[in-house]
């Protein structure tokens, strides 16, 4: 076996199951042909079967329709978020109500208090400053590109711009991007490697942060990570593994969901000449446009756990066995949508779930948009036009979060930083 | 969406600003706030007939 690179070669070398012959009994959401073809399997399941179902990790459901997905959102009853990532390994000493990751791995009622820390350092007022910062750091991205005619606007571009954000208002050196994304890809893509490695790598992680954490205390600082070390619960400060669990769930989740919403909507651009004509000549669009292409391509899927036996629809669902949660099945349902699978990018309706739903709705989304909306525009600033490149083919992301993690674009003429 | 309709507190929730009546210039505004608010937490109510009757 030659190696080719970090990306995709281990994990299948690593992993416990084989290529999916039939998505509705069989499913894999880290089969990469999945979130290739994700929108065409979606859309045959919600006529067939709108909730698949696999033996695969010990038991798992897959709802389509918007309605199933925003029942089980809103059950914190039948369903705990003790474990969102569909895994080999479901984080066996995350327990509820806490979870290893909180809020978002968070069971009512601790759930509103863990959630209600972490409000304000997100909310409007703290976000919005960041936009100058955001703005000059995608202007750097593509100026360091150069002169080349086909750039890769994943690689070169979409990732590196929440990491850059998330690091720094954790206060962690921006020098460990490397490593902060292979702690992504190791939670989120590494799903279905065997336990042992899951645990290794989740292990890695926790060191890591424990080592920020030991340097926050001995050089305090004015940052997130300060503000959960300071902050109080019940009258009492977080416990170390709370500190921990919510740095593990910035870091995870302001990561890449991020880059691959800014990759998925240049991946549209990049393929409807129309579009992009469109938004330069009418700029009043874009609210519209970015709101659009979270709907169309949402890139979180969450995913909860089974609470008790029930009856799901005609469904036995066990206890301890997974439901995936995909937000963007729910937003391409012709029954919540209309024209659902279309993108509009003038659609001013548009009530869509890419931000999750219920109480574990996501707390960074002033944050996100802010990253998304700066990202794409600025690209579209410096390069008016430009259009996939055929040299090499896009690649897509394996697992409970999907974006575009290889996208030649060709840029054509290019406008000076303005 | 709609500043001159609402504002956003320190937790990031949002509030009506004064007593929530709707300027006719912002109605169109304040249609789209309903219509896609992902929590279904914003109505529009019609106007009271005036009081004074006349």
């Amino acid at each position: 076996v030659t190696s080719t690179g970090h990306e995709t070669t281990h994990d299948r070398a690593a992993s416990l199951y084989g290529p999916v012959t039939d998505w509705a009994t069989d499913f894999d959401h880290a089969d990469p042909a999945y979130n290739e073809r994700v929108h065409e399997i979606w859309a045959e399941l919600r006529d067939t079967c709108p909730v698949a179902h696999t033996d695969r990790y010990h038991g798992a459901w897959l709802p389509v329709t918007h309605a199933d997905v925003t029942r089980i959102a809103y059950d914190t009853e039948n369903f705990t978020s003790r474990s969102v990532v569909v895994s080999t390994a479901p984080e066996i000493f995350a327990m509820a109500p806490i979870g290893g990751a909180p809020p978002i791995t968070s069971d009512p009622p601790f759930h509103h208090h863990a959630r209600r820390l972490l409000l304000p350092p997100f909310a409007p007022k703290q976000i919005e400053p960041w936009e100058a910062d955001v703005e000059m750091l995608c202007n750097d991205l593509i100026d360091t590109m150069g002169d080349a005619e086909v750039v890769d606007a994943a690689m070169q571009y979409a990732q590196h711009i929440p990491v850059n954000v998330i690091a720094r208002m954790l206060g962690f050196p921006l020098e460990d991007a490397d490593i902060f994304r292979g702690f992504v890809h190791d939670v989120l893509e590494g799903i279905n490697s065997s336990p042992e490695v899951r645990h290794e790598a989740f292990e890695r992680l926790d060191q890591y942060i424990d080592a920020q954490i030991k340097d926050h205390a001995d050089n305090p600082r004015d940052d997130l990570t300060g503000y959960l070390m300071n902050a109080m619960i019940f009258d009492q400060p977080l416990s170390h593994e709370h500190v921990r669990g919510s740095i593990v769930l910035l870091l995870v989740a302001g990561i890449d969901t991020t880059w691959s919403a800014i990759g998925s909507s240049l991946w549209h651009l990049a393929s409807n000449p129309a579009d992009l004509v469109r938004l330069n000549a009418e700029p009043e669009l874009w609210p519209f446009a970015i709101e659009e292409f979270l709907r169309a391509y949402a890139p979180v899927t969450m995913a909860r756990m089974v609470a008790k036996d029930h009856d799901f629809n005609g469904c036995p669902m066990k206890v301890d066995e997974w439901v995936l949660l995909p937000f963007p099945a729910a937003n391409l349902d012709p029954l919540a949508f209309d024209r659902a699978d279309e993108v509009l990018i003038d659609r001013e309706e548009n009530r869509h779930a890419a931000f999750g739903l219920g109480i574990h709705r996501c707390l960074g989304s002033n944050l996100a948009r802010l990253e998304l909306r700066i990202a794409v525009q600025t690209f579209v600033k410096r390069f008016p036009q430009f259009s996939l490149a055929d040299t090499m083919p896009v690649t897509w992301s394996v697992g409970q979060i999907r974006g575009p993690r290889k996208l030649p674009i060709a840029v054509g003429k290019r406008a000076a930083r303005g | 969406l709609a500043p001159e309709l609402f504002d956003v507190d320190d937790f990031g929730q949002a509030i009506v600003v004064g007593d929530g009546t709707v300027p006719e210039e912002l109605a169109d505004k304040a249609r789209l706030a309903v219509a896609n608010c992902p929590e279904f937490a914003i109505s529009v109510l019609d106007a009271e007939p005036d009081a004074s009757g006349a």
